[in-house]
Formats: C-alpha cells, structure tokens, sequence
C-alpha cells in the first residue's frame, strides 16, 4: 500500500501542474480561469474518490495507474488542439465560459482516475484508520517528490509533454511491478521502462515539434520550449520575429509604435534622463533606440534566463542594455540599487494577480526607491483610450490613476493605445506641446509615432478631457490586500461575450452572492452536529474544513510572496516542498500519537498560525520571506496533517464498513472549493485581512463543533 | 439525519435561496434582455427606417442584408434596433457613445478635403462581428452597456460649425445600424454647409444607400477580403452585398476610397491582393484610392501578431504593378506610401507623415506639375 499511496502522490502532483500549465497555456489563463480549473480538478479527485471507495467499484490499481497514464498523455496533447478543434483562428482567443468548460472536462478523467485510486489502494490495509493514514502519509511524501521533480524537469531538462509521457511511462510501470513480485515479471518491465525513457521519450519532441508547426502554421517556429514559468515560442514570417509566452503575443520585432511609446514618451519629460529601467524585456526595440540615442544606459530586469539566451541568437542584443534576471521587487531588494532617471514598468494585462501586483502601493514605494531625483515613473497599459472610454475601462483606470496618484506628488495620462501613465515627485508634466515637440526634434532619433505626426491628435483637447474624466474619478485603489484589477480587467473582457459577461457580471458587479460561501460551512456545520445519531458525521465537517483552509491558506501564501518578495518561479519549489513535506510529517506524527483525540490540536495550530500570518506577513523584511513562508506552510500543512488523522479516527471506527475514500472526498471537496472562491473570489471581495479573519473564524467553528460534538 | 436527507435539506435550501436571488430568474429568461430591462428609459425610441411587418407577428428589418426577423420585444443583431409591438425602433438615435474631432487623414481619407477636420461620431452597435474589431468596445456591446450622450442632429451640426468643422464622419461602429440618426444628421449638415462621410463595412441593402448617398459627400469603405469565406469566418457577414455597394456607390457619384485591413495568415496571399486590384481597377476604376492598413492584436484576435511591414509593402507593390493609381499604407513608419503622387509625372503632390502634411502641389484638383486632374475633392 505504501509504495501505491507513493506512486499515486508523485502521479497526482504531476498530472496536476501539468495539465494546469497547458490549460493556461492554450486557454490564455486569468486568474478567474486558474482557479476554476483548479477546482475542476479537485472536484473530479474528490469525485473519484467517492466513487472509488464502493465496494461495486473496486478495481485493480496496476490498470488504473495505466489507464491515468494512458489518459494524461492523451489529454495534454488533447488540450494542445482543442482550440483548432473548436474552430478557432490563429490567434483567437477563447472566450471565458468556453475555457472553463474545456478546463473541467479536461481535468475530469485524470482527477476521476487519481481520486480513484486512493481508496483503491486504501483497501491494501485491512485496518481501516490505518489504511487511510497510511495512504495519506504515503500520498503526500509522493506528491512531495513529484512536485519537486516536476518544477526541476519541465522546462529545464524535458518539455510539458515529454515529462507527461516519462511520468505516464513511470506510474505504469511502477503499478505493474508492484502488483506482480514475480521477478521475471518485474525485471523485464523495468528493463523496458528504462529502454522507454531513454529512447522513446527524446522522441517526443519531434511530436511536439508537429503540433506546434500545426498549431502556428504558416508562422515559422524558430524556437519551441517550455521553462518553470511557461511556454514561449519564437515566431517568424515575412521578417518579423514574435514571443510569445503561453500562447500570447508578448513582443514583436520590429515594432516601432510600442518601443516609441515606453522610452520616447517618458524622455519627453526626461530629456536629459541618462539611466533608464525597463521592468520587462527591452529587446525588442526599446533597447534598440536606446542604442540610437547614444547618451542613455538602460537596464530591464525580467526572471526568464533561458529566455534571454533565446533571444539572442536572434536580435542582436543592445549594447547598451544590461540585463538582470528577477522583478521589481527583487531588483530592488538588493543592497545597492542605482537610481534611475525613468523607470518604464511593464505590467502586462492586469488580468492576474502576478501582472496586477506592480501596480500597488507596495509596488510603487518599491520603484520610488529606484527613481531617482526628478525621475519619471511610466506605466503603459493596453486599453485604447483614443476615441471612447467605456464604463469598465473608467474603473480600471481610476484605479489604476488612484493607486499612482496617492503615491507621487504628480501624475499625467496620455490618451490612445497603449494608455501611458506618467508620475514623478517633481512638475514635469504641465508642459506646452510646442516644447514637448522641441525635445522631441533634439533627440538623435526621430520618432515617428511619438512625434508631432501623430501626438497633435492624440493630445487632443476632447480626448484628454474625456480620459482624465475618467481615470481621476475617485476610485479604490488596488493593494495587496485588495487586489481589484484582475476582476475589473476580467469584467472588461467578458463584454466580447454575452454570456461571460453575465457570469464574470454577477461574480464582479453582484459579490453578495459570496455569503453563500460561509452559509454553507454554516449549514453543513449544524446539518452535522444537530443530532446524537449523526454524531459520527462531524467528522465529514472537519475533512471538509482541513481541504478548505489548507488550500486557501497555500493559495494566499503564494499569493503573499508573490506580492511582496516576487515571482515564483524557482522558490515555488520550496514552498511546495514544504507543504507536501509539512503535511506528511503532521500525519506521521498524528498516527504515532496515542491520544485518541488529536483533532483539535490541528485546529489549535491552523487558529493561531492563520492570526499570526495576518498579523505579521506584511511586516517583514523582504530577504526573510521565503524562510518565512515555508515555515508558515510547513506548520500549516502539518496541522492539516493532524487534523485529517484526528477527523479519520473520528469517522471510521477499526472495523468500519464505511467507504474509504468519503473522508478523503470530502477533504479534496473543500479544497476545491478553497480553490474556487477564496483568493479568486473573496479576495478581491473582502480583502485578505477579513479573509484571514473568516479562515480564523472557520477554524474556531470546527473546534467548537469539536467539543459540542464529544 | 441520513446522508440522503441532508442532501434533500442542502438541496432545497439551495433552491429557495436562488429562487429569491435575481441572478438566477434572470440569466434563465434571457441573458440580452433580462439586461436591457435595466436600461430602457435611457434609450431612443424613433420608428426605424426600411422594416416590414410580417404576417403573424414580428417584423423583418430591411436596412441590411441580413433582413433580422424580429419578434416583440427582441433585437435584430446589431443589437440597437427593437421590436415593440410590432414597431420597429431604433434605440440610439440622438445617442452618440463617442466623439472627437480627427483628423481627415485618420479616416482614412486622403483625396477629400485635407488638411481639415472631421467630427467623429458613433452610436452602439453594428451589423457584423469582426473578431479583429479595433472599436469592439462599442461595436458589440448593447447601448446601454455604454455611457451614451444626448447629441441629437441639431447639436452635431452646431457643434460643427462652433468649432469651424466642415465635415461629419459616421464611424468608429458601424454607421447603417444608426442610418436614421445619420441620415437626418447629414441632411441637416447640408443645409448649413457641412460635409458627411459615412465610414463604413458596407454592408447595407441597396435601397437605404441609394436614398443616403445625395446626402452623403463621401464613403469610405472597409473591404475586409476579396474572400466570401473570410467573411463568413472572421466577419460574420457577407462578401458579395458590399462588392455591390461599392459598385453602386462609384456609380452615384460620390467620393470612394477602400480601406483593407491586411491580417496577417487570413488575408494576406499575393493571389488575394491581385484579385483585389483587378476587381477594383474593373468595377470601380483605377483611380479608385485604396489603403492597405495594419493590423494589431484586438478583440478576439488578440494572440494574433501584427501585420509584418514586408506584407503590406507587397500588397502596395502587387497592387501597383496590377494598375492601380493611390495605393496607400497606413501605421508605417515614414513610408513614402503614406503621400499622393501624381500617376502621369510621378511628383510628390501631398507630402504626409502620420495625420500631417509637410508638402502640398495642387492646384486644386490638378496637378502643379504636368496639370494632371487628381480624383478627390480638393
């Protein structure tokens, strides 16, 4: 049982990120999108492991190991070609409710498999308590070594579809061997594995290779590879170079409009700046007219290494652009940071919360810490502003203009595509256009789209009323606390389609609805503890609460980091190490304990853990946090740990008859509800202070229910 | 308590909270009108122009070739124009969602009038759905999605000639679906001495544009292809009406240029730009301007890479080699196709970067050099 519950950890983990990542590869993922296909997959886990754990359903784990790998494999190639099937063009994006429906079917016979099998492989330990412990002490210690072996491999030494066959060809094997002792079974299985790994699955690529061609045609793919962050492509035809990451166009070469207007605009203001620096990648022309004007040094700092080797052997880099690996934060972390006379802050779509954290307060106490004296902060955004402003467009950028405005003394918008946002402590911006054309005409390079050929109109007097109507209406701002871009960007989107935009309409526009979230705990809460005879049934409360709050506490962790510490991409390891790690280690521990009620010492910990990261997350240093966010994980994971084996000696006596995988179903049920609503939803909602608080409160309800229940 | 009754329980208590919450009913009884419910007394009611009732109930629109059958209370697809009662009215007259003076040059429209300005208006809605739209925002969305402002014909015009701007531009949407506000808006302007150009996909029937065009000074038109299966799978629309269009307005008389959108991998083969120039040198003539413009990500389309600068110099190359006379490229940086030569001396007479022009060699409509007469209003 131990070596299954293992392989069916290392399994689920894998199947998990992987799907994952090629669904927000290939459906253009925001942050609404993430955590619904998240949920998809946990509730298809939590349904199979209901399922699973009828008698009726028994099967044979070696032929559901097979039939998961089989399906993984097929399902990541699967989703790759889903947009063709559809009938989308090149380039066309998949609307919101289409892409939620693809996520949850997708995710369905893999998650069904893997939730299958726990109870499967539960039934190996005739002792019931011990059997579903042991499976779930084995299952993490799997997940924790798959996780990491997952974020080590993908990207740097196999791409998304080549690991998915090696892991499908693995957890095969590994089934098979462990339901057959019989050497002469065994040995040629592994001999085959091996052959398997390492002659077939270098062949992939070449398959990899087609369904890209495929799926670019008449693009000529230059370079295909998948890293830690993403897939990024490099696209040419009829001279002109794209990247795009995830299937999204990030930057063209030659593409002189979206150069012009992140160092042009700002050297309008700046014409003397001397240090420039670019969040986000510059060679793609910035760099280039950098390089034009002779006197300007600019430094863009972007985490994708392998990316910059990339891109090389393609653009000849500028000789006057310095590149450091990282983002705003980390960048400015370090102990002697440059000042910079502009900086350009690219900040993507807004529509995640990894884009939507650079345009904080936070952040931008963190590049004011970079500007330097009379610098200019630009931040360009891809809304076209030239002819109308739309409501939605109002709010996001009021909120946008909101968060600058109350962090520098001045700020100044230009209308047209992209909006620019300027700020600086200094009176830069009240300038006559006939000087702003005079600095334009002394720079070494002559601009073409940020020159007086096009700025007369887009400086026009209507449109600059109109967009400063709009964007200085008084408006919340976006913080860490409460993240509201990504909602507002999604709200944006979704007009393309009616039926988005009643759904993302209501979950934006109508947040009410969310008191449906804590009725439910409520609910279930008094439904378990009403009567005596369901006493038993409690314990089906504290599964559910363990997935929920373990979950969202993991989510607002990453969340955290990621909005203070920057991007996770290496550190992601470590977090979920800890995690995985944390929770095998409370669940070895709680099943060595022989207190017969250990539940509420889970609950202790997840209580106060929870009011002690919301009093101290936003407090410390930056250099601390990855220490302290593993620690924070370990210890919660280890609570849930403990909790799951006090809710399982609650629930299922030594002799219970009861299905093996309900405990477990109900415990991935509440994570996939953490998933759906927690930092997604409630977040943006009621800000992560309240949403701590509620976790809290959560917490305080099961151990209330604990004791009423004895 | 069983597991089956406190399923039973969660179920209905479920089902009473979402029959009081309004979301539910309301996305059930229709997610477009159940939405317009909110906002109808902000909208125009004004019979709309060219609809027939049928038999039985509803109406038939007839503005454009799709000819909506409209049952009460429901839109026809441009979503501005609703059935009530068998009265067919248009719910944006009087209701632009965008204005701007623009320049002329921005149409684009490069052989009337330039140098000059244009009031650029636009309601809600549109007869087609092109996924590379550009002004979907307000194209395809509802009127009352938008914050819509009270600018019946009188107020255009006065603010036209309060700013000194000969011309109003019907654009940025997709002006036949707003035909009735435009129409009066443009008969009025008339009479005050201010020009109308209607910026349009052309995709209207034969009789509405017949009875606009006197009051019109200029169309430009967007040809999205040369292909009736790009406009089927990325317009949503048909090819052959606005071929049609385009035939009868050269004939009326009134000023035409073309503009083609070139998107990259859909409708940018050498075999299309060629079939493009010997329709149009054919039908309306090689003197007939045309603007080849670029494309960048928008819409639907947003993961789709901008037209490459090499693209859009062949289709101004394989269209001159085919003939034709004013080839232009638009959104290129510094590119001589940006200016107007003289097709029998080959001279510089309107010199232009972006919406500026540093050179200008017309007499009027004729050329300063060899007195060549230039098409256009000058």
């Amino acid at each position: 049982m131990k070596r299954r519950a293992f392989l069916l950890g290392f399994f689920a983990i894998g199947g998990q990120v992987l799907l994952l990542r090629e669904l927000v590869a290939s459906l253009n993922g925001d942050e609404l999108f993430i955590s619904t296909a998240l949920f998809g997959w946990l509730l298809a886990v939590a349904l199979g492991a209901y399922f699973g754990g009828k008698p009726q359903l028994r099967a044979d784990s070696a032929r559901l190991f097979a039939v998961g790998a089989v399906l993984l494999v097929l399902t990541v190639i699967a989703i790759r070609v889903i947009p063709m099937i559809i009938g989308q063009l090149p380039g066309e994006v998949v609307t919101f409710s289409t892409s939620v429906l693809i996520s949850i079917l997708a995710m369905l016979p893999v998650g069904f498999i893997t939730g299958w099998l726990f109870p499967t492989i539960a039934v190996f330990e005739t002792r019931v308590r011990a059997s579903i412990v042991g499976a779930y002490l084995f299952e993490g210690l799997g997940a924790f070594v798959g996780g990491l072996a997952i974020l080590f491999v993908v990207g740097g030494l196999l791409s998304a579809l080549e690991t998915a066959v090696a892991i499908g060809a693995i957890v095969s094997a590994a089934g098979f061997v462990f339901s057959y002792r019989r050497w002469w079974i065994r040995v040629p299985v592994l001999a085959a594995l091996v052959a398997f790994l390492w002659f077939i699955v270098p062949l992939i690529s070449i398959v990899e290779l087609s369904l890209e061609r495929y799926r670019h045609e008449p693009f000529e793919i230059k370079e295909t590879f998948d890293t830690p962050y993403g897939r990024q492509t490099l696209l040419a035809r009829e001279g002109e170079l794209v990247l795009l990451t995830d299937n999204t166009v990030e930057a063209v070469s030659p593409e002189h409009s979206a150069a012009e207007n992140r160092i042009i605009a700002p050297l309008v203001y700046r014409p003397d700046a001397r240090y420039v620096l670019h969040i986000g990648r510059a060679e793609f022309g910035v760099g280039q007219i950098v390089d034009s004007i002779g006197r300007v040094e600019i430094w863009s700092v972007d985490p994708r290494t392998q990316l910059t080797q990339t891109v090389d052997r393609h653009i000849l880099p500028p000789f006057t652009l310095t590149r450091s690996e990282g983002d705003l934060f980390t960048y400015t972390a370090g102990l002697k940071v440059r000042r910079h006379d502009i900086v350009i802050l690219d900040v993507g779509s807004l529509d995640t919360y990894k884009s939507s954290r650079y345009v904080t307060p936070y952040a931008m106490s963190r590049v004011k810490s970079t500007l330097a004296r009379g610098g200019v902060l630009l931040i360009p955004v891809a809304y076209d502003t030239d002819r109308f402003v739309g409501p939605e467009e109002e709010q996001i950028l009021s909120t946008i203009h909101s968060v600058i405005g109350d962090n520098f003394e001045y700020t100044e918008i230009w209308p047209g595509n992209p909006t620019l946002f300027f700020a600086s402590d200094s009176s830069l911006f009240d300038l006559p256009y006939d000087t702003m054309i005079a600095r334009l005409d002394s720079l070494p390079y002559q601009a073409q789209f940020i020159s007086d050929n096009y700025l007369f109109d887009r400086l026009e007097g209507l449109k600059r009323e109109r967009l400063y109507n709009a964007a200085f209406q008084p408006a919340m701002p976006n913080t860490v606390d409460r993240p509201l871009l990504p909602h507002l960007q999604a709200l944006f989107r979704s007009k393309a389609n009616a039926i988005d935009h009643a759904v993302i309409g209501e979950i934006v526009k109508r947040p009410y609805w969310t008191i449906a979230v804590p009725a439910v705990f409520v609910l279930f809460f008094l439904i378990t503890i009403v009567t005596r005879s369901i006493r038993g049934r409690f314990a089906l409360f504290l599964y559910f609460v363990a997935g929920f709050v373990s979950l969202s506490l993991e989510l607002v962790s990453f969340y955290v980091y990621q909005s203070f510490a920057g991007s996770l991409y290496s550190e992601m390891a470590v977090l979920i190490g800890a995690f995985m790690l944390g929770l095998a280690l409370g669940t070895f521990f709680a099943s060595r304990s022989a207190r017969g009620e250990i539940a509420h010492i889970g609950l202790f910990i997840l209580f106060v853990i929870t009011i002690g990261f919301e009093l101290s997350y936003a407090r410390l240093p930056i250099s601390w946090a990855l220490y302290y966010h593993t620690f924070f994980l370990l210890v919660c994971a280890a609570a849930t740990g403990i909790l799951f084996v006090g809710a399982t000696r609650q629930f299922y006596g030594e002799q219970s008859r009861e299905n093996r995988g309900l405990g477990y179903a109900y415990e991935i049920a509440g994570s996939s509800l953490g998933s759906l609503f927690t930092v997604t939803v409630l977040l943006p909602v009621i800000g992560l202070t309240w949403l701590l608080i509620g976790i809290a409160a959560l917490v305080a309800l099961a151990y209330l229910g604990l004791l009423i229940s004895r | 308590m069983d597991r089956r009754a406190f399923m039973r329980c969660v179920g209905c208590t479920a089902a009473v909270a979402a029959s009081q919450n309004t979301f539910l009913p309301r996305f059930l009884g229709g997610i477009q009108n159940a939405m317009a419910f909110d906002y109808a007394d902000q909208l125009s009611s004004v019979e709309a122009r060219y609809y027939k009732k049928r038999e039985g109930g509803g109406v038939e629109c007839g503005i454009c070739p799709r000819h909506c059958y409209v049952t009460d209370l429901e839109r026809g697809y441009c979503g501005v124009r609703e059935n009530r009662g068998d009265i067919y009215y248009t719910l944006v007259y009087g209701l632009a969602c965008s204005l701007n003076v623009d320049p002329i040059e921005k149409k684009p429209l490069y052989h009337f009038l330039p140098r000059t300005t244009a009031l650029s208006m636009a309601t809600a809605g549109c007869n087609v759905n092109c996924k590379f739209c550009q002004n979907w925002e307000i194209s395809q969305v509802r009127p009352e999605q938008l914050n819509n402002l009270e600018l019946p014909p009188r107020a255009l015009v006065d603010i036209c000639r309060q700013r000194n701007v000969p011309t109003i531009a019907y654009t940025y949407s997709e002006p036949v679906i707003f035909y009735e506000y435009m129409y009066d808006t443009a008969e009025l302007g008339h009479k005050h001495d201010i020009r109308s150009v209607m910026i349009t996909g052309g995709y209207i029937e034969e009789k509405p544009l017949a009875d606009l065009l006197p009051h019109l000074d200029a169309v430009k038109v967007d040809l999205k292809a040369i292909r009736e299966q790009y406009y089927k799978d990325v317009v949503d629309g048909e090819l052959q009406p606005v071929l049609d269009r385009l035939v009868q307005i050269k004939e009326s008389g009134v000023w035409l240029e073309i503009v083609y959108l070139v998107v990259p991998t859909l409708n940018d083969t050498d075999a299309e730009f060629r079939e493009l120039a010997q329709w149009i040198k054919t039908n309306l003539g090689a003197d007939t301007p045309v603007h080849f413009s670029r494309f960048f990500p928008q819409y639907l389309l947003k993961n789709l890479p901008p037209t490459p600068e090499n693209t859009l110099q062949n289709a101004h190359d394989i269209c001159q080699a085919e003939g034709l006379e004013f080839v232009y490229l638009g959104n290129l940086r510094g590119h001589q196709a940006e200016s107007t030569y003289c097709p029998k001396c080959s001279k510089m007479l309107i010199g232009r970067r972006g919406y500026t022009i540093f050179e200008y060699n017309l007499d009027g409509n004729l050329c300063k050099f060899c007195g060549r007469e230039i098409p256009g209003l000058f």
